[in-house]
């Protein structure tokens, strides 16, 4: 079910194509999000996005509300630990602790970069950042811990593509 | 007694409302598609409940009579305890600090039973 996804030559998964496909029109939430995904590899994910106007704190100002980018920065950690133990073996986070360190706008442009900086057997720590990408100033900063290999089926399950 | 909070965009995002009992405020987001994460186990997705506790935490807070000020997020350290079904998630928060500039909450977030949540929030606001 991944044939799409995958290198003829060398069966691997085409990973900047799942992250396409992952933060893609057919997912309810992330096509909300107006990802372009920049790079992927097993080092970092750098993506760009613009979050949509439902998301904004108040009617009166155009900031998105604060969880809007946890909801990115947990979503580029997913891809950045997928791309890093390169299957899609099912994960979840164990926890996250967001920095909020200046009001994002809705429907400007963002950039997202995430990675994995440790692992310990089946605990993947991640790290990541959201900046404005006009002015590249810091708007948050996260860290996560992740489970790898846990239980149900993962994004390679039919009714996860 | 529900009452539906969606004065501001993120709270009809969320579809938030507030259950009022005499000991507590309960804080319920119904779930849809909208907010999934991993489609094929039917998910919410952890940022969206890391939101939603965000949302418990301020509203709490801005409910409390003391405070008339602004509020501002400064962090938010989350613990995902239990995957949350695509199904009613509610929140309470706890006021664990107030002080002139800072307050300190803890929000629990639960689905069938209170008493097995599937997250738990310690967050720092400034006032």
């Amino acid at each position: 079910m991944l044939d799409h996804l995958t290198d003829a030559e060398n069966g691997k998964i085409d990973w900047r194509e799942f992250a396409g496909h992952y933060f893609g029109e057919a997912h309810p939430m992330f096509s909300q999000f107006n990802v372009k995904i920049i790079d992927v590899s097993d080092q970092e994910v750098k993506m760009e996005a613009s979050l949509s106007r439902d998301l904004r704190a108040e009617h009166s100002e155009h900031f998105l509300h604060t969880g809007a980018l946890s909801l990115l920065l947990d979503s580029a950690f997913g891809i950045a630990l997928f791309a890093h133990i390169r299957e899609l073996t099912p994960i979840a986070t164990i926890n996250l602790k967001t920095d909020y360190l200046s009001p994002a706008k809705s429907e400007a442009k963002l950039i997202c970069t995430a990675s994995c900086f440790a692992r310990d057997g089946n605990v993947a720590r991640m790290q990541g950042e959201v900046r404005s990408y006009t002015s590249h100033t810091v708007l948050a900063k996260a860290t996560a811990a992740f489970m790898i290999g846990t239980k149900g089926p993962s994004f390679a399950s039919p009714k996860g593509t | 007694m529900t009452q539906f909070i969606q004065d501001k965009p993120i709270d009809k995002w969320l579809d938030i409302s507030q259950i009022k009992s005499p000991d507590d405020n309960i804080y319920q987001m119904s779930a849809s598609d909208k907010h999934l994460g991993n489609p094929a186990i039917r998910a919410i997705h952890g940022g969206v409940v890391t939101t939603f506790m965000e949302r418990v935490a301020e509203i709490e807070l801005s409910n409390h009579s003391k405070i008339s000020k602004d509020i501002k997020l400064i962090s938010t350290n989350v613990d995902f305890l239990r995957s949350a079904k695509l199904e009613p998630l509610f929140g309470s928060a706890k006021i664990i600090k107030l002080g002139r500039r800072l307050a300190v909450i803890d929000v629990f977030a639960w689905q069938d039973k209170v008493d097995l949540p599937v997250a738990k929030a310690t967050l720092s606001l400034e006032l």
